[in-house]
């Protein structure tokens, strides 16, 4: 019995010691600590806003940013648990891009009043308490996705609408901005009913395939995310439909834009994920200063990036900022100017 | 008269016949989907339904060697994506499709002897260890690609994914083989045998001289090869190693071994059911898209048809009593 105890008592000892030691790690450094929680840690776009942060903290002469979240991008409860052990952590500013605005209203708004800022990047909660959401204008960007899918089909047809899925908030605005503008400007085109690709590859495939099997009338394919753009693309490689079904599809994955430059895809919604990243830091620090004193949207604007453009100065420099793409752009020998 | 009998004595008729009920069940899916849509019932998209059941038929092949033990392998989506992105990378450093290949299957062969050895040696329980490799490969996964897919496969990799051969898609080919390997396994060889009395009675098997723990390393290797062997069919059917592939995989193998009549209490089953519930998976998903189901209501209607079918096996198996 008391040699167990010693044990146990000493034991207690060596966790109270180690756990003490990480907390006065923690307070006792001068530059600002700040973690990125994107919705998945499995997607290049997602590495791309960290890579924006990055570079912005390094600038401010913060300490590296953390990234920490789910393997999938439709959990959100793994996200709810991580943002609240990050919380905990007590980290000098958290941003995330938050993959449902419902759910992670309540832990977002506790953190803020808890003393911890955040600032939502790309995907964000209604609340006056979030001092800067810095994000992409989804429904605008849907509808403009729209009007370059009806351009290319000569405006009428049968299209295929994947999305992101249901909780996603980003994923519904681009789904709403496409179909909207769809319904108001092109009567001639038809939308079948969504299906959701989950942020998967194979799920798009499946869909794709599927979807062409029991439609075989479409002539376009929307994506609200690369993923379901990967997917339709390959499935269009596999059966040899290029010339027939025209995709446009947000985001640029690297194994996305392999299948744009073979003409499996013919147009993308580039957003531009290294600002939203650079100016998210860029906004935290001004909260941290207490130089915002009121909810601030900040836009990061999109371009359709199609075979014709893709030299473009502008446009390269969007795409670039993935490293695996800018070296395929070199690849393919395409000239910027 | 010539009365064929169980070996119990009873009369066999239609419905003593597992792998019959199930696959007429299957029929009866096809015929419903294809009132709905008159491009359900074309030989493309049989063929894209055996494609789409491929990556879970391998699972539920592995699968079904574990739930006979008795078991759950809750990791084999994780080590899906693990063996695909290892392929990958693999291939990507030696300009070899046959290392990257053989990498894979490695890898989860690896994953399958560790899950059998923390089981059978260490003593935990399945769900556990599982739950344990299902978290340490994903994480493993997205350490070596930093989370981002391995993209630029080798020309010629897409063979097992995306290959025909006589205008049979070579996925379908090799899950075919894969179950008649299989079935050959547990119904022919000591391994196979001893898989069935570990499901059914560990205590009696151990008594009988039987080195249970070993058996459990073999079984889970087994599961862990073709969770590898599944992970090179995703990749190969995708065209890039994603290390966010293949979340909740290990769920539609599991549904696929019950749907396909196998106890989950180990012991008793037919290896074929598993391959007919991977297809009645599969043919679910792909009727609901064909006839452009709302997603929504294509949950409602997984989980309805799910429920029905083990249902009414078990109602088959209360009249067959």
């Amino acid at each position: 019995m008391k040699k167990t105890l010693t044990v146990f008592l000493l034991a207690l000892m060596v966790v109270t010691a180690v756990f003490a030691n990480g907390s006065q790690e923690a307070s006792g450094t001068e530059a600002r600590t700040l973690v990125f929680i994107p919705k998945t840690t499995s997607s290049q776009f997602w590495v791309n806003i960290y890579n924006g942060t990055e570079a912005a903290a390094e600038e401010l002469g913060y300490n590296k940013v953390k990234f920490q979240g789910p393997s999938s991008g439709a959990d959100v409860t793994g996200q709810i648990n991580i943002f609240n052990d990050v919380v905990t952590s007590r980290p000098d500013g958290i941003l995330i891009a938050v993959t449902d605005m419902k759910s992670l209203k309540k832990p977002i708004e506790a953190a803020i009043a808890a003393g911890v800022p955040v600032v939502t990047v790309n995907s964000g909660i209604e609340s006056d308490l979030v001092l800067a959401h810095v994000a992409t204008d989804n429904y605008s960007a849907g509808a403009m996705a729209a009007d370059a899918l009806a351009e290319m089909i000569g405006e009428t047809g049968t299209v295929i609408d994947i999305g992101v899925d249901p909780a996603s908030e980003t994923g519904r605005q681009r789904e709403n901005g496409f179909r909207d503008r769809m319904t108001a400007s092109y009567p001639k085109i038809k939308v079948l009913p969504v299906q959701y690709a989950c942020g998967e590859v194979s799920k798009a495939m499946n869909i794709t395939s599927d979807l062409l099997t029991g439609n075989p009338e479409v002539v376009g394919i929307y994506s609200a995310q690369d993923a379901g753009g990967t997917g339709a693309a390959q499935v269009l490689k596999q059966r040899n439909l290029k010339d027939s079904v025209k995709i446009v599809s947000f985001d640029s994955s690297p194994d996305e834009f392999a299948l744009f430059l073979e003409g499996n895809l013919d147009a993308m919604v580039v957003q531009d994920p290294f600002n939203q990243g650079y100016k998210g830091v860029m906004a935290m620090d001004k909260v941290l200063n207490g130089e915002i004193s009121a909810s601030e949207f900040i836009e990061t604007p999109v371009k359709i990036i199609t075979k014709d453009n893709v030299g473009e100065k502008s446009n390269y420099d969007l795409l670039a900022s993935d490293a695996n793409i800018k070296k395929m752009i070199e690849d393919a020998g395409i000239v910027i100017e | 008269m010539f009365d064929l009998k169980n070996k119990d004595g009873k009369k066999k008729n239609f419905a003593s016949n597992q792998i019959l009920f199930i696959f007429c069940f299957w029929v009866f899916m096809c015929i419903i989907f294809g009132a709905f849509s008159k491009h359900f019932f074309t030989l493309q998209n049989f063929l894209a339904i055996t494609i789409q059941a491929s990556v879970i038929a391998m699972l539920a092949a592995g699968q079904t060697f574990v739930i006979l033990s008795a078991g759950i392998g809750l990791d084999a989506g994780s080590v899906v994506a693990l063996s695909a992105v290892i392929s990958a990378m693999v291939m990507a450093a030696t300009g070899s499709i046959f290392l990257g290949f053989l990498a894979g299957l490695v890898t989860g062969g690896l994953t399958g002897v560790v899950n059998g050895f923390v089981i059978g040696k260490l003593g935990l329980p399945p769900f556990v260890a599982t739950l344990g490799m299902m978290q340490v490969a994903r994480g493993i996964a997205l350490i070596i690609t930093g989370g981002v897919p391995v993209y630029e496969l080798l020309n010629g990799s897409d063979v097992l994914g995306q290959g025909r051969f006589l205008g049979i898609p070579v996925s379908t080919i090799v899950v075919f083989l894969l179950f008649l390997l299989c079935s050959f396994i547990l119904t022919r060889t000591r391994r196979g045998r001893y898989t069935y009395a570990v499901g059914s009675n560990p205590e009696a098997t151990f008594l009988s001289g039987i080195n249970v723990k070993k058996q459990i390393v073999w079984i889970y290797a087994i599961a862990g090869v073709t969770a590898g062997l599944a992970g090179l069919a995703e990749m190969s059917r995708v065209g890039s190693g994603q290390p966010g592939c293949g979340v909740g995989y290990e769920l539609d193998a599991i549904a696929a071994v019950v749907l396909g009549g196998i106890s989950m209490t180990g012991g008793v089953g037919n290896i074929w059911g598993s391959l007919l519930g991977a297809l009645i998976i599969a043919t679910m998903r792909n009727g609901l898209n064909v006839i452009n189901v709302n997603a929504y209501w294509q949950q409602v209607a997984i989980g309805i048809i799910i429920v029905a079918t083990v249902y009414s096996d078990t109602v088959r198996n209360n009249i067959d009593k």
